[in-house]
């Protein structure tokens, strides 16, 4: 897909997601969170494994709350519904739309940040807008770099342990401290040498070709959120 | 044929002011290049892995890759940028060099990285690549090399500055250490969806001794430190200290002293004081008192390289070759047994040089066991070493 059917592709299916009618939302999340895998290929499994394991414990606590603790859905609860709903039905459909906006948004920033200056450069976007996101997001590169670093010099130093330990846990907030004492640290010194000689990201925005308009691939994809959309506001309504 | 001109002139000559303004110049009449000596100020940082930056540069008009650096480059397609290793990434920048419209190419100290097949290459490759462009070096190993390079522009910028004075370094008050035995048995290391790096490597690291970690860039050698240090863990193979079983990973480590390549990896602190302050107090936790320690030490160490008066100052604040120069400082504190270097001598001129190497005989003299990596023949010169070699995931030489 190309940026700009992938950022049209999640605003749709993440509108389709807060329409509140809870019976399509199953047939939505399975629609639209297998469609969403599929499109992103081989990483598409790695995507929606972190989603599932984002979701998880949230799961668990409703399960534990509403099904197991107080038996009832919540909006018999909350709302005195006089609709008979089953507190599994109820926790379930909850879940699975976070889980769909996790895989969603994992989704997108995984396509979008291994492809990163195209990414932003296809965006259908004034052109200084772009160089400003191209800059922005290429912080977050130094915050991975800045965070390696961090990890590393406390760990050399034993002052952590590269293992999961109590004393990691006691000092975590140095790691934070550091890491972002090492990004800025990074992003300063490539303003002050590379970016700054050759005029990066300035001379990069001007050797890109200018934004393009939908795809096939994006006019597939986002039809099928928009049906997912109609489906969900056509239950609602009904 | 490009013009390939070297900046003469020792550390603080103003060698890489001079690299950036004249860039800032010759870029208003064409493209320029610039690769530094580290990831922020040799690659773009727009673009993820290998492959990403690679289209970058073909979007800006830069030609495929040379076949040799294709070669290399092809098996890291996918790779991250920051998972190449210090050499690597010049590797990858010098394919923007081959742009036919550059009007100027900077090189400040990046090639220095390399190993020497890789060193002798990049250089024809700057000299022969299409378009007229001028490239400038700065580069500390190349001056005696007449052959490869057309003419010496001297730079006479400020010099002295921060002079490193070995006299003032507290040897006297060096405590013996008792002497610690390094064994590694039968390592193997893959990084996580990665290339095997280590295959039933064992070898043996005797304290009094120097040696010399050897190999291609990116053949493992800082790789192997950092198991050594405990940043990367241990999943097959074994570490002990003088027979007894060491896992730096789980326990921490608390034989080794190490000064990384690149120094800005290394702090841990916004200041010297601070990153010092903080090791101190975590070796001698159970013994308290880190600050009656810690001053005499930095006052010491920061009248060997001139700092004396700005031990608090903020570290970015210190020019590049002088932040390597104080990475130093923890090893030379001889709080730990073992001193590791990762390319210590990295943008260093050849008096500093001569300095580190007579400083660390002094280690050497008392017990102290050093290692290093480095492609610098300077100092294996002044500090001869057992040479154990890393190649083809295997360690061999030594004792």
């Amino acid at each position: 897909m190309s940026s700009n059917g992938l950022v049209l592709f999640l605003v749709i299916a993440v509108a389709s997601l807060f329409v509140p009618s809870r019976s399509v939302v199953p047939i939505l999340v399975l629609a639209l969170g297998s469609a969403f895998t599929l499109a992103l290929g081989r990483r598409g499994v790695v995507v929606a494994r972190r989603a599932l394991l984002s979701v998880a414990p949230l799961a668990i606590f409703l399960t534990l709350v509403w099904v197991v603790i107080v038996g009832r859905a919540p909006e018999v609860v909350f709302f005195r519904s006089t609709r008979p709903a089953s507190p599994w039905l109820s926790v379930a459909a909850i879940t699975s739309r976070l889980f769909l906006l996790a895989l969603l948004t994992f989704g997108v920033i995984e396509a979008g940040s291994r492809i990163r200056p195209p990414f932003v450069f296809g965006l259908a976007l004034p052109r200084e807008a772009r160089i400003v996101l191209l800059a922005t997001t290429s912080l977050v590169g130094a915050m991975r770099l800045g965070a390696e670093r961090a990890h590393t010099a406390l760990v050399s130093a034993n002052i952590l342990t590269g293992r999961r330990s109590w004393r990691n846990l006691a000092h975590g907030w140095l790691l934070v401290r550091t890491t972002w004492v090492a990004a800025v640290g990074i992003a300063v010194e490539r303003l002050d040498t590379k970016w700054k000689c050759e005029d990066l990201p300035n001379a990069a925005a001007a050797a890109l070709p200018p934004a393009r308009g939908l795809n096939a691939r994006d006019v597939i994809w986002t039809s099928l959120a928009g049906l997912c959309l109609c489906g969900a506001v056509a239950a609602l309504l009904r | 044929m490009r013009e390939l001109v070297l900046l003469g002139g020792p550390n603080f000559s103003g060698r890489s002011d001079h690299l950036r303004d004249w860039l800032c110049d010759e870029r208003t009449a064409g493209p320029v290049v610039f690769i530094g000596p580290s990831t922020a100020s040799a690659l773009t940082g727009l673009a993820p892995t290998v492959g990403a930056e690679l289209d970058l540069y073909r979007t800006r008009g830069v030609p495929a890759p040379p076949e040799e650096l294709t070669a290399f480059l092809d098996p890291r397609f996918r790779q991250s940028v920051t998972s190449l290793s210090g050499g690597e990434q010049v590797l990858l920048a010098l394919v923007a060099t081959g742009r036919p419209d550059a009007r100027a190419v900077a090189v400040d100290c990046a090639l220095e990285q390399l190993d020497e097949d890789w060193r002798r290459w990049a250089l024809a490759y700057l000299r022969s690549a299409a378009g007229g462009a001028e490239v400038r070096l700065a580069d500390n190993q190349l001056l005696p090399e007449r052959h490869a390079y057309d003419r010496v522009l001297p730079m006479t910028g400020a010099t002295g500055s921060f002079r490193m004075d070995p006299e003032a370094a507290p040897l006297a008050s060096l405590g013996a250490i008792p002497p610690v035995r390094l064994t590694v048995d039968d390592l193997s290391f893959r990084y996580p969806r990665g290339a095997l790096v280590f295959q039933g490597c064992s070898f043996e690291l005797h304290p009094g001794r120097v040696y010399r970690l050897r190999g291609a860039n990116g053949a493992g050698k800082s790789t192997l430190i950092r198991l050594l240090c405990g940043v990367l863990p241990i999943r097959r193979g074994h570490v002990s200290i003088d027979g007894a079983p060491y896992r730096p990973y789980a326990e921490g480590n608390r034989v080794i002293a190490l000064s990384m390549q690149n120094p800005d990896d290394q702090w841990s602190d916004i200041g010297l004081a601070g990153d010092l302050g903080r090791r101190l107090r975590r070796l001698h936790s159970s013994t308290g008192d880190v600050s009656s320690r810690l001053e005499p030490l930095l006052s010491s160490w920061g009248g060997v390289f001139g700092v004396r008066d700005r031990l608090r100052a903020h570290l970015l604040d210190f020019p590049r070759v002088l932040r390597k120069r104080l990475s130093w400082i923890w090893p030379l504190s001889g709080r730990l047994p073992w001193l590791v270097f990762d390319e210590p001598t990295l943008g260093q001129d050849d008096a500093t040089v001569t300095r580190l190497t007579s400083l660390l005989g002094h280690y050497v003299a008392l017990g102290y066991g050093v290692l290093y990596v480095s492609h610098d023949r300077r100092l294996s010169r002044g500090l001869p070493a057992t040479d154990l070699l890393v190649e083809d995931g295997r360690v061999t030489g030594g004792d």
